[in-house]
C-alpha cells in the first residue's frame, strides 16, 4: 500500500504533453457540465417555483385534486417520480457521453498511456499549505 | 402512556438487534484485506451498494422524525422528505461520478490529492468528525427515546445497548460487514414503515381522506374525544415543557399530584399595542369552587397547584387598549400558555381542544406555524430547502459509500438506485403524519410527535394484539434507523481516525495489520464518544440536531466538493477559507438560535434575522463560495501545476487509462 498521490503528469512528463490535456479535458468536461447543468435547470425550476406558486396562487394551490390540495399531490407525491426520471434520463445520456470521449480521447491520447499510467508511482510529495 | 414493558414490541427489537449481529458477524467471514475493511473491496454490486446506502441513509430523522414533524407542522415538514430525497439529484448530477473516479477512499483523501496539501487533509478530517458527530446525536437520542417508551427503561440504557452493538459490529466486520447490514436494514425499514400504515389505513382512511379531512374544515381544531392520561414534561425538557391551550375551545386537565407552573403566558405573541394576557384566562378549581383566576399578563413567575386541582383554559378575544384588535376583518383570539417546571402528569377531560396543535387550515396549508414562527415563511422556506439538498450531498458517510462502486459510471447508477430507493421509502411517513393528526392527536399537549410511529398502531382498539404487533414492527424499524445510521457514521469516523490521521500522520509506514488494528481501535473510542454525547443531549429536538449536521456539511462540503470537482482555479487556501468560514458561521448562527429557544441567550433580535439564524443555508452556501472564489483567485498561483491532469483523472472516462485510484491495493 502506497501512501503517495502519484503524480502523473511531473513524472511521466513526455506521457501526455500538457496540450493534449487540456484538449481532452475540453472535451470530456463542457459536455458533461452542460448535461448536469440543463438537468438541474429542470429540476431546480419546478421546486423552486412551487413556494413562490403557494404565496402568489394560493386558492390554485389549493384546489382539490385526487383528494389532496393541488401543492401537496405535487410536493407530498410527484416530485419523487419527477426526481427518478430526471435521474434515468441523466444517467443515459451520461454514459453516451462518456462513451463519445472515450473514442474522441483514444485519438488524442498515445496507444501506451491506457496500460502504463495506472502503474505509475512517486516519491511522497509533502507540501505544505503555507 | 405505555406502563411496564411492552413485551411484543421488545421481541421485535430483540430480534432485529440479533439479526444485525449476525449478519455482521457473517459478512466478516468474508472481510480479509484493509480495502475490505475502509470500502468493502469495491465489489460490492450496484443494487447492494444503493440499498447499502438508502439503509444507511434513513435515519432515526428520517424514521421517527419526520412522521412526528408531519404530525406537529403538516405541509410545511413535507419539505424534509422532498429535499432529503432530491438532495440525491445534484450529488448525482455533480459530484457522484467525479468523485469516485478520482478514487479516493474518503474526503480528506479528496482535499489532499486535489490540492496537494497535507495541511487541508487535516482540516477535511475534523469537519469529517465534526458533521459526524453532530449527525451522531439525534441518532443516540431516538434509541434512548424507543427504549424508555417501549421498555420504560431509563433513557441512558438505549443508548448503551444500540451504541455497544454497532460499535462491536464496526469493529468486528468494518466495511463489508456493514455493507450487507444495511442493505438488509434498508429493506427491514421500507417493509417497517410500509406495512403498518396499510393496516392503519384499512381502519382509519387512505392517505387523502386524511388530509382531506383537515383541508375540508379548515377552521376546526383537534379536539379529545376520551378522557386520556398525559405525562408533561418539566424545565429540563424546555422548550418541550410548553402547554399552549388553543384559542377557540375550552381545555380542562385534572392534576391529581398537583403541579408547578414555571410560567403563565399568552400562547400566541403579542401583536405591536396588544393589551397583555386578559385576567381570568386561565382558572385554577379545586371541585366546582374557584381557588384562583390568573391576573392579567398572567403568572410571570409561575405558581403552585394543590393535589386534585383542575386547569381551565379561557380564551378570549384580544383588545387593543381595551378595544377589539382586528387582523384582516377578524377579531383576534388569544388563550394562556402554560409552562411546566418538574414533571407532571395530568388527565385532560373529553371534550377538550387539544393543546399545542394549530388550526387544520395552518396545518393543511403552505406557510404554517413552522415555517411561519418568525413571520418570514418564503425565507425560511427556500432556506430550508437549500440546506436539505445541498446538505445531503455534503455529508461525509454518505460519501464514502461511493467509492465501493467499481467506477464513475456505476456510480452514478447506484445514486440513481438510491433515489428511487429513498423515494419510496420517504412516501411513507407523511402518511403517519396525516393520521396521527386525526387519530392520536393527544401527542400534540406533551410535545410527543416524535413517537407517533410507535404510538399509533399500539392505539388500535379493535385489536389489541395486532396493534402491539405492528408497533413491535416499527420499533425494529426505528432500531434498524438508528442502528445503520450510527454505524456508517462509526465507519466514517473511525475511517477518519484509523486512516488519516493515524495512516497519513502518525504513521505513514504502519503496516496492513496495524491499520486493522488502528480501525478497531478508533471505532471503539468514537463509539464511546457517540454515547456520552447522547446522553447529553437528551432535552435536544431530533429534527433540531439533524439540521445543525446539514447546515454544516451544506455550507462546507458541498462548496469543497461542487468547485473541487468543476472549477480548476480553485486552490487549497481558497478551499479552506471558504469551508471554515461557511462551516463556522452557520454553526454559530445554529447554535444561538439553538440558545435563544432554550432561552440560556436572552438577546432581542429582529424576525429576518432569527429566521436567517435557525435556517442559515441560504446565506452560508453563498457567503462559503464566495470566499471560496475570492480567495482562490488571490492565490491564483498555487493552483496546482498538474491540474489539467487533476481535472482529468476527476471526468475523463476510466477507459482512458487516466484516472487512478488513491491507495493501490
Amino acid at each position: 500500500m502506497s501512501n503517495t498521490v502519484p503524480d502523473i503528469a511531473t513524472t511521466s512528463p513526455g506521457l501526455i504533453p500538457l496540450e493534449t490535456q487540456e484538449k481532452l479535458l475540453h472535451v470530456v468536461m463542457r459536455r458533461q457540465a452542460a448535461l448536469s447543468l440543463q438537468v438541474a435547470a429542470l429540476f431546480l425550476l419546478p421546486l423552486l417555483a412551487l413556494p413562490w406558486l403557494n404565496q402568489s396562487q394560493p386558492a390554485l394551490m389549493n384546489s382539490r385534486l385526487f383528494g389532496f390540495s393541488l401543492t401537496w399531490l405535487i410536493l407530498g407525491i410527484c416530485f419523487f417520480p419527477l426526481t427518478w426520471l430526471l435521474s434515468s434520463y441523466f444517467v443515459q445520456k451520461s454514459d453516451a457521453i462518456e462513451a463519445e470521449c472515450t473514442a474522441i480521447g483514444r485519438t488524442m491520447l498515445p496507444a501506451a498511456v491506457s496500460t502504463t499510467v495506472g502503474a505509475t508511482t512517486t516519491a511522497p510529495q509533502e507540501e505544505g499549505m503555507e | 402512556m405505555t406502563e411496564g414493558i411492552a413485551w411484543i414490541p421488545l421481541t421485535f427489537v430483540i430480534l432485529i438487534i440479533a439479526a444485525t449481529v449476525w449478519l455482521g458477524i457473517h459478512a466478516t467471514k468474508m472481510s480479509k484485506s484493509a480495502s475490505d475493511f475502509f470500502v468493502a473491496g469495491r465489489s460490492v454490486s450496484v443494487f447492494w451498494n444503493a440499498s447499502a446506502i438508502s439503509g444507511e441513509y434513513l435515519s432515526a430523522a428520517s424514521f421517527m422524525g419526520i412522521a412526528g414533524l408531519l404530525m406537529k407542522n403538516g405541509y410545511d415538514a413535507l419539505w424534509y422528505p422532498v429535499g432529503y430525497a432530491t438532495g440525491y439529484l445534484l450529488l448525482l448530477l455533480f459530484i457522484a461520478g467525479p468523485l469516485r473516479r478520482f478514487g479516493a477512499y474518503t474526503v480528506p483523501d479528496f482535499a489532499e490529492g486535489r490540492f496537494d496539501s497535507p495541511t487541508f487533509r487535516k482540516i477535511a478530517v475534523i469537519f469529517v468528525l465534526f458533521i459526524g458527530f453532530f449527525y451522531t446525536m439525534p441518532q443516540m437520542k431516538g434509541a434512548g427515546l424507543t427504549m424508555a417508551l417501549i421498555l420504560n427503561w431509563p433513557y441512558a440504557v438505549g443508548i448503551v445497548v444500540v451504541g455497544a452493538v454497532i460499535t462491536f459490529n464496526v469493529a468486528l466486520g468494518g466495511m463489508k460487514g456493514i455493507t450487507f447490514v444495511q442493505a438488509f436494514q434498508y429493506w427491514a425499514k421500507v417493509f417497517a414503515i410500509s406495512v403498518p400504515v396499510f393496516v392503519l389505513m384499512s381502519v382509519y382512511g387512505g392517505y387523502p381522506a386524511n388530509v382531506a379531512a383537515n383541508v375540508d374544515n379548515p377552521k376546526a381544531t383537534p379536539k379529545l374525544e376520551n378522557e386520556t392520561k398525559v405525562a408533561f414534561k418539566g424545565k429540563d425538557g424546555a422548550p418541550a415543557n410548553a402547554v399552549a391551550f388553543a384559542s377557540g375551545p375550552v381545555t380542562r386537565i385534572t392534576f391529581p399530584d398537583g403541579a408547578k407552573l414555571d410560567k403563565v403566558s399568552a400562547a400566541r405573541k403579542l401583536e405591536p399595542g396588544e393589551d397583555p394576557l386578559h385576567a381570568g384566562a386561565l382558572v385554577v378549581l379545586q371541585g366546582d369552587q374557584i381557588v384562583a383566576t390568573s391576573p392579567a399578563g398572567g403568572w410571570p413567575h409561575g405558581i403552585t397547584i394543590a393535589a386534585g386541582s383542575v386547569l381551565e383554559s379561557h380564551p378570549y378575544k384580544a383588545t387593543q387598549s381595551g378595544n377589539p384588535l382586528m387582523k384582516d376583518g377578524a377579531n383576534l383570539r388569544n388563550s394562556p400558555k402554560i409552562e411546566f417546571l418538574t414533571k407532571t402528569s395530568g388527565l385532560m377531560a373529553a371534550g377538550s381542544a387539544i393543546p399545542n396543535a394549530q388550526s387544520n387550515k395552518k396545518w393543511s396549508e403552505p406557510f404554517g406555524t413552522m415555517t411561519g414562527k418568525y413571520g418570514h415563511p418564503l425565507l425560511y422556506t427556500y432556506s430550508l430547502i437549500l440546506a436539505l439538498v445541498c446538505g445531503t450531498a455534503g455529508l461525509p458517510h454518505i460519501l464514502v459509500r461511493f467509492y465501493t462502486n467499481p467506477d464513475g459510471r456505476s456510480a452514478k447508477r447506484t445514486t440513481l438506485w438510491v433515489m428511487v430507493l429513498i423515494g419510496i421509502f420517504y412516501f411513507f411517513p407523511p402518511i403517519w403524519g396525516a393520521i396521527g393528526r386525526n387519530i392520536l392527536p393527544i401527542l400534540y399537549a406533551n410535545n410527543a410527535t416524535d413517537s407517533i410511529v410507535i404510538k399509533l398502531p399500539m392505539a388500535l382498539t379493535g385489536n389489541k394484539l395486532l396493534g402491539q404487533i405492528l408497533s413491535g414492527i416499527t420499533s425494529a424499524g426505528a432500531f434498524a434507523a438508528f442502528m445503520s445510521t450510527f454505524s456508517g457514521l462509526l465507519v466514517s469516523m473511525s475511517g477518519a481516525l484509523a486512516h488519516d490521521i493515524y495512516g497519513k500522520m502518525l504513521r505513514p509506514n504502519a503496516s496492513q495489520g496495524d491499520r486493522l488494528k488502528a480501525f478497531k481501535i478508533a471505532a471503539i473510542v468514537c463509539g464511546v464518544i457517540s454515547m456520552l454525547l447522547g446522553l447529553l443531549v437528551q432535552s435536544f429536538d431530533i429534527a433540531m440536531m439533524v439540521g445543525w449536521a446539514f447546515a454544516i456539511a451544506a455550507a462546507s462540503y458541498f462548496p469543497l466538493l461542487l468547485l473541487g470537482a468543476w472549477w480548476r482555479g480553485l486552490t487549497r487556501h481558497g478551499a479552506a477559507a471558504g469551508m471554515l468560514t461557511g462551516g463556522l458561521l452557520s454553526l454559530t448562527a445554529i447554535v444561538c438560535s439553538m440558545a435563544l429557544d432554550k432561552k440560556w441567550l436572552l438577546w432581542e433580535v429582529s424576525p429576518q434575522i432569527r429566521t436567517l439564524m435557525e435556517q442559515p443555508a441560504i446565506w452560508g452556501v453563498p457567503v462559503s463560495i464566495t470566499v471560496m472564489v475570492v480567495v482562490s483567485l488571490a492565490t491564483a498561483a498555487h493552483v496546482p501545476h498538474d491540474i489539467a491532469m487533476k481535472m482529468l483523472r476527476l471526468h475523463a472516462p476510466e477507459e482512458l487509462g487516466v484516472s487512478k485510484n488513491y491507495i493501490d491495493h
